[in-house]
């Protein structure tokens, strides 16, 4: 089937199977490979980008299901690897609390933690825990995840 | 080196340059994935392959009988032999014995397909006996009928001829104790690439925990030149020791990317994590303890039956790690331990974080709390009085482990102290079912005391740093903190320093990072070389300035690093040393948890109120990381006491085949994390560090369990299986009513 879509901003057309799931999509064809995938059951949530503003798990959407949409993909928070001033306040704040450790789950979990502020620019911690339940780290703990995207809403609150 | 220092990795980890193998695919790749057997145990197997070679897209599609592999050897760990007839072959040859196991390969132009054709690949079989569980094992149908029987271990009693007199003391106590099959759960999968290059050398990328075996692994089972073998180590998504495993697929996959001339790729989903393994854990443990009325613990008799699958191979050596240390923190005048390990048809198991310790810690400390109890006493004095003290260090237990030094009291008054004991006391008194349980461990890191590690230390003419690194990362900050140590050692900035790991090409040798070894060997390596570096430096600028090595003003007398590495590259020298370091001993790093839990006794929901660690891993490189290790394993010895748990049914089915059916913590479920820290310099180190990798994991389970316990005491619940739950249901324990999940209603 013939697919239209924007991805971060740029509009990409294809042919693609009907099977073919987004996160497949994404990282097979468009080589956007911030998008990673733990699992095959919808519950590690690495893969989660943004579909029309929408917290989506894109391994659980059919390629076809984003025809005429946006998708956000965690590429598009990325800053200058050497220029910290320009990261995205959510992965300053992810370095400065050391809430990532091996990293593989930190796309999905940069991209949720977006989601979820540009909802409720101020969540407590009971809000960022569950906002971010869809989201599995298996490194740190998770309590500093928390501190980091508090930390980052903060910051982001106070931005002009 | 002190306080904390961004992490270098973190840099391209939030800004979408990570790169971890599944992110590798070459023009041209192909796809593998792998038909597995559905029954646990069968005979006169016998595959069909014709369908899935006649879809569209199938480059080929091979059994046993098309690869000329070697089988794999059956150990103990260590290299130490198992029974030589269990061997493995990669590939099914006749007999099937565990779920998941492959029976053939398919490589495709594209993932999807070389899917739909391993549905199309079919076995006929004749069903043989089942060992489901390790009870059955001994005396049960052989696996291996050549062998003889399932032990891969006959019972073996250390020290040779113990057999303590447990009936001359007035207080004895027996618990029996499952510590049950856990899946370790990095959240990237294995991936492994194998890529021929125009030069006739073949390249391996796979997040594994140690690059250089694998490419003597690959080279020795799949018939290659090592010569033209190169294995990277890209980015890795967490391994805690499942990826230092030798799955067959990786013969597999290099032998068809050797044969097609092409890059095979395999991704292995979720699913067969879950069905292949490894698992860890699986180990059943009776420990009796036997003392005088006061308190004091005087001998232990302990029986191990360590689980390891269908095939013994890494995961042989965990029962083994827990022998060692089953004596815990503990002076005790008698002990004996003994061990047997036998195979069964379930998937194989391996080294989980922690391997041995937690199995070992909650056996022991599960019985000192039945002890006190016995006895009438609190459970905190019974262990102050029977903890190996300071002036009895180095202590030699009775399993041969050597401690190297410590306050073991002291972590558990710290502990109870953080813990708030007076605020536990006043919810039981107001009528709260609130329980309070501890437990003091001793870990032991760097499994191999020969083991050695490699580091080399380059300056270069502009005076830039390599350091290079046989033991490369999984996500720990390789890169950030070997850089400060070599910084330090060499008295330049961390910034100059740039680190090389994970490539066999790039490191001469390495023996990898498993064992909570990394900073104690690899980062001894690097400091050594660094240190040997800076005298090189220090000498050559004194040449220079023409004075005494001695009369330097300053670090190289005015001079700097690259002026001095300009001069020594210049009259054709170099600057540059390496090493193999052994620091020749374990190391032996302890604390003590203290939970606190709420039990609700309508729906079984267990609450952690308070989750308290006191560790000393000794000197700290980086703080936050430490931090960072110890509340992460801490959360997976959290959801080991409540959830976890790898279930197979009568039939040696798992029941447990992805994340929807074995659950794992996620934010919500995380408590906070209170932790205090002692300091006891490692003496068999030049950087004092033990390890810290697994202390978590290894304190908090029976502090949970015991808090539990505590809690229903008063309920007549003397005895509760770990995890708190119930089969099938991700949630709470078996309460003494029936409880519900939160999740699910169940």
């Amino acid at each position: 089937m013939k697919i239209s879509l924007i991805v971060n901003g740029t509009l990409w057309q294809g042919d693609v199977e009907p099977r073919l799931l987004l996160a497949h999509l994404l990282r097979e064809r468009l080589r956007l490979t911030a998008t990673r995938i733990g699992c095959d059951t919808s519950f590690c949530g690495a893969c989660t980008v943004l579909l029309d503003g929408r917290t989506v798990k894109s391994c659980t959407v059919l390629a076809v299901q984003a025809d005429g949409g946006s998708v956000t993909t965690a590429e598009s928070l990325a800053g200058d690897p050497d220029d910290p001033a320009t990261w995205h306040p959510l992965a300053r704040a992810f370095r400065a609390h050391h809430a990532l450790q091996c990293g593989f789950c930190t796309s999905g979990m940069l991209v949720a933690a977006a989601g979820l502020l540009a909802g409720d620019p101020d969540p407590d911690e009971d809000a960022v825990r569950h906002g971010l339940e869809g989201n599995i780290c298996r490194c740190t703990g998770y309590g500093r995840i928390v501190d980091a995207v508090t930390g980052a809403a903060a910051e982001m609150r106070s931005a002009p | 080196m002190t306080g904390h220092e961004p992490r270098r990795e973190d840099a391209r980890l939030l800004n979408g340059g990570a790169r971890y193998t599944g992110d590798i695919r070459p023009d041209g790749c192909l796809h593998a994935a792998f038909a597995r057997s559905r029954v646990a145990s069968a005979t006169a197997v016998s595959v069909d392959v014709a369908a899935a070679r006649g879809l569209p897209g199938v480059v080929a599609v091979l059994t046993a009988a098309d690869l000329d592999l070697k089988d794999i050897p059956a150990t103990l760990g260590h290299g130490r032999p198992a029974p030589p007839a269990m061997t493995r072959p990669p590939l099914v040859r006749d007999r099937i014995r565990y779920v998941g196991e492959p029976l053939a390969v398919v490589v495709a132009t594209d993932p999807y397909l070389a899917a739909d054709a391993a549905a199309l690949v079919t076995a006929a079989y004749e069903p043989a006996p089942v060992v489901a569980t390790p009870a059955a094992a001994e005396g049960g149908p052989p696996l291996f009928p050549e062998a003889g029987s399932n032990l891969v271990l006959p019972a073996v009693t250390i020290p040779e001829g113990a057999d303590p007199d447990l009936d001359r003391w007035p207080v004895r106590v027996a618990v029996e104790l499952v510590s049950p099959r856990l899946a370790p759960t990095p959240m990237e999968p294995i991936s492994f690439l194998a890529a021929p290059g125009p030069d006739g050398r073949l390249t391996i990328y796979c997040g594994h925990q140690a690059p250089h075996r694998l490419k003597r692994q690959m080279c020795d089972l799949v018939g290659l030149d090592p010569a033209a073998v190169r294995v990277v180590v890209p980015d890795v998504g967490g391994a805690f020791g499942m990826k230092a495993q030798l799955y067959p697929e990786y013969p597999v996959v290099t032998a068809c990317a050797v044969r097609l001339g092409r890059p095979v790729a395999w991704d292995q989903t979720r699913t067969e994590q879950f069905e292949s393994g490894t698992h860890g854990r699986g180990a059943y443990e009776r420990v009796e303890l036997a003392g005088t009325a006061d308190g004091r613990i005087r001998a232990a008799r302990i029986e191990i039956l360590g689980d390891v699958g269908a095939y013994p191979h890494n995961g042989s050596a965990v029962p083994l790690f827990m022998r060692l240390m089953a004596q815990g923190a503990y002076d005790i005048d008698e002990v004996a331990v003994t061990t047997r390990i036998v195979v069964t048809n379930r998937a194989p198991t391996a080294p989980y974080r922690g391997a041995g310790r937690p199995e070992a810690a909650y056996g022991m400390e599960r019985a000192v709390d039945a002890y006190a109890h016995a006895a009438g006493l609190d459970p905190a004095q019974v262990r102050l009085l029977n903890l190996v003290r300071p002036d009895q260090m180095p202590f030699r237990t009775h399993t041969g482990a050597l401690y190297d030094g410590g306050d073991y009291a002291a972590a558990l008054r710290m502990a109870l102290d953080l813990a708030g004991t007076g605020e536990v006391e006043a919810w039981k008194a107001a009528g709260e079912t609130v329980g309070l349980g501890m437990c003091v461990y001793v870990e032991r890191s760097n499994g191999d005391p020969a083991g050695t590690e490699y580091g080399s230390v380059t300056v270069h003419p502009d005076g830039t740093v390599v350091a290079r690194s046989g033991s490369s990362a999984l996500g720990q900050g390789h890169e950030s903190v070997w850089s400060r140590v070599v910084g330090d050692a060499l008295r330049v900035p961390p910034s100059t320093v740039r680190v090389v790991q994970g490539d066999t090409d790039a490191v001469p040798a390495g023996t990898g990072s498993f064992a909570s070894r990394s900073a104690t060997v690899g980062g001894s390596a690097l400091h050594n070389c660094a240190t040997a570096v800076r005298e090189q430096l220090r000498d050559a600028a004194a040449k220079l300035l023409g004075v005494p090595p001695g009369e330097l003003a300053g670090e190289l007398g005015g001079l700097s690093v690259a002026e001095v590495a300009a001069a020594v590259y210049a009259e054709g020298g170099r600057l540059f040393a390496e090493q193999e370091f052994a620091s020749g001993a374990q190391n032996f790093p302890y604390g003590a948890c203290v939970a606190v839990v709420a039990v609700d006794l309508d729906t079984g929901l267990v609450t952690l109120r308070r989750l308290v660690a006191v560790d000393d891993c000794g000197v700290v490189l980086d703080p936050l990381v430490v931090e960072g290790q110890l509340e992460g394993s801490l959360l997976q010895g959290v959801a080991q006491a409540l959830f976890e748990e790898v279930v197979y049914d009568g039939e040696g089915r798992p029941l447990t085949t992805d994340l929807a059916t074995y659950t794992l913590p996620t934010a919500p479920d995380a408590p906070g994390y209170v932790t205090g820290r002692l300091v006891t310099p490692a003496p068999s180190n030049p950087l004092g560090v033990k390890g810290a990798g697994e202390a978590g994991c290894i304190g908090a389970p029976p502090a949970i369990v015991n808090a539990v316990l505590d809690a229903l005491r008063r309920y007549g619940v003397t005895d509760l299986r770990m995890p708190l739950t119930r089969p099938g249901c991700g949630r709470p324990f078996r309460a003494p009513v029936p409880p519900r999940c939160r999740r699910c209603s169940r």
